[in-house]
Formats: C-alpha cells, structure tokens, sequence
C-alpha cells in the first residue's frame, strides 16, 4: 500500500505542526504508523517492544520535523527514521543484521502469535504462518528490504536512500531473500501443501 | 515451451514487472511452471498487508509522551539558564579580579569614569606571569561548555527551531 503524497498537503500538515497544533502531528500518527509499524514488525520478533519502538520513533520525528528539508519524500524519511532506531534498538539487543537465521528455532508457533487474523482462511493463514516463519529467519535487513518492497511498493532507489545501501545492493538482496524463501519453502513442504494448484 | 527452464532471477525480474498486471504465464510460456507459480504464491504473501496490533490511542499515547518530554525539556532549560548565569557572573569577576582586561586599560584610561574599573587590576592575588594564562584558559572552558550545551540542545529540540 503506498503512501502518496502531495507536497502541498505535507507542508500544510507541517506548518500546523510548527504552530503548535498537536492535531495535526496525531494526523501525521495516523497516516504514517502503519509504514512505520510494517518496518518495525519485520525487523523486530519481540511483540512488546514493537509498540515502543514505534512510539520511540514518532517521538524522534517529532523532534526532528525541523530538519526535513523536502529533499526527500516525507515518507522516505520517515522510513529512515524507522530503520535507524530500530537497527539501533537491535544493536543494544545484540542482535546481528546481517547474519542468517536459518539456525534460530523460529516456530510456525512464534507466527501464529503475530496473525491471530480471525477472517483469513485456514488453509491460507496455515501457508501464511509458514512463509511468515521462514521470513523471520532471514536476514534483518533482508526482511526490511522485503516489506518496503512489497507492502509499501518502494522503488529500489527510495530503499537505497533508507537503508544506506547501493541500488544495485538492494535488488540483489531482494532476489537473494525470495529466492532463500522459495527455496526453503519447497524443501520443506510438499508444494501442493504449501501452494494448492487451484490457488 | 513450458518447461524450458529459466533463472530465478529472470523468474523473479518478469514477475516484479508483472506485479500489478494479470497472469504472467499467459505472455510468457518459457517459464518454468512449478518455479513461478511457487514465486507467484509467495509473491501473493509477501504483497499481503501486515496486520497493524498497534492500539486505537496510538496517537494520543504518543502525544502525552511528548508532553512529557517536554515538560521535563523546560525544567532542564532553566537549570540551564541558572547553570550558565552562575558561570557568566563567576567567569567576569574572575576575569576582573584577575585583570582580564589589563590589555585594555589604556582604553579605560581614555575614560575617566572607568578609572574605578581599572583599579581591580590591582586586586590580584596570583604571580604576573599567570594571570594573562588564565583568561585563554577560562575562555576556552567556558566555549566548550557553551558548545557542549549547544550540541545537546540542538539534538534534543531542533524541532524548537520552528517555533
């Protein structure tokens, strides 16, 4: 789902935001907590630091609205935000970015805490457990370039200019980290189970 | 022909630029059936929105956070202000009662009403060739404290630069 954004509209939003009108910034919440908790949910396991992390986050823009220069897209920055105190919140924790966690005991059980989506098909949640597992163990950053890409359809560019990385970087992550997924994903269920043809 | 097999990049480069169109295998016969209805399906997964588990009064926590923040922002600004006027006040009798500005007292004495002034030049207590160390050394503490404080508060609230 991609935010759009007319510049008109943001510097509007902004400029009530400097006159001191808290509305506003709970708009600017309300538009952009769902990119933000999209990035925090893929980089971080723990279900109770997820809410703080966010919060972290939009206190850290809020602090900082004065430094966005338009440069950027609104949301590309906002993003930046997110990945930068997450990594930051994962390094405090020790957790390594760029290692592969195909070892880690990430249970099709740990998942099913995070998609207690009580209208999703069975069959489909069950399929949606066990790639959601298999995700969980790649790479962090992999698993960030995957959420932008695909739920928030950012370009290989604006996920260079959030993550720090070369475009060329990017696109050769993303194929690796779906590659890896399909991979495992076949080696570890019959395809019919995981993918019925009729799907 | 369906079953020639292709790379998966090749596989995963189609389908990205098939995203948002229809079905890939009906422009493509070349792809390996299996291997792209499997990235197909997982496609499908990845594009699916994350549910959003944050509360209703995300916002509002947010906001009462801030205000929080800041409360405790505005107390510390004024410690600040107490902190900086004590160490302004010190460093200028400091600077007076160890004759800072003995290099400008020919200019006082231009004046007459600065004679009184000049006349802390002879309160000094410490040897001559000390006192015209200490004025560069108080300077520079004082500027980095000032730089320091500086840093700090800028970090802190740029936001405040709007208001």
């Amino acid at each position: 789902m991609r935010l759009e954004e007319t510049m008109s509209e943001l510097k509007e939003l902004l400029q009530k935001i400097q006159n001191g009108d808290n509305q506003a910034f709970v708009q600017l919440i309300e538009r952009y907590k769902r990119l933000v908790y999209n990035i925090v949910f893929r980089m971080v396991q723990n279900e109770s630091d997820r809410e703080d992390l966010c919060q972290d986050i939009f206190i850290k823009v809020y602090q900082n609205l004065g430094a966005f220069g338009f440069q950027a897209k609104f949301s590309t920055w906002i993003a930046r935000i997110a990945v930068n105190t997450t990594i930051n919140h994962l390094k405090k924790k020790k957790v390594p970015l760029f290692d592969d966690f195909s070892k880690n005991d990430t249970t099709i059980e740990d998942a099913v805490k995070d998609f207690k989506t009580p209208d999703i098909h069975a069959e489909e949640l069950e399929t949606s457990l066990k790639v959601e597992a298999e995700i969980q163990r790649l790479p962090v950053k992999w698993r960030t370039i995957l959420t932008l890409f695909h739920i928030e359809e950012m370009s290989y560019t604006e996920i260079g200019e959030i993550l720090n990385l070369p475009e060329g970087t990017v696109k050769s992550y993303l194929f690796r980290a779906r590659k890896r997924l399909k991979e495992k994903l076949m080696n570890k269920y019959p395809q019919e189970e995981l993918w019925p043809t009729n799907a | 022909m369906a079953d020639k097999r292709i790379s998966d990049n090749q596989v995963q480069a189609y389908l990205d630029a098939q995203r948002s169109s229809g079905d890939p295998f009906a422009t493509n016969k070349r792809i390996n059936r299996g291997e792209a209805r499997a990235y197909k399906q997982l496609y499908e997964h990845l594009d699916s929105p994350i549910q959003n588990r944050l509360p209703d009064d995300f916002a509002m926590s947010v906001m009462a956070t801030i205000a929080t923040t800041e409360e405790s922002r505005v107390t510390f600004d004024l410690w600040q202000l107490l902190f900086l006027s004590i160490a302004s006040v010190a460093g200028l009798s400091a600077a007076f009662f160890f004759k800072a500005f003995h290099f400008i007292l020919p200019v006082f004495h231009q004046f007459r009403k600065w004679n009184a002034l000049a006349a802390f030049e002879k309160q000094t207590i410490l040897p001559d060739s000390l006192n015209f160390t200490l004025l560069p050394i108080g300077l520079c503490i004082l500027f980095i404290f000032l730089a320091v404080d500086f840093y700090f508060n800028q970090k802190r609230s740029a936001f405040h630069f709007f208001h």
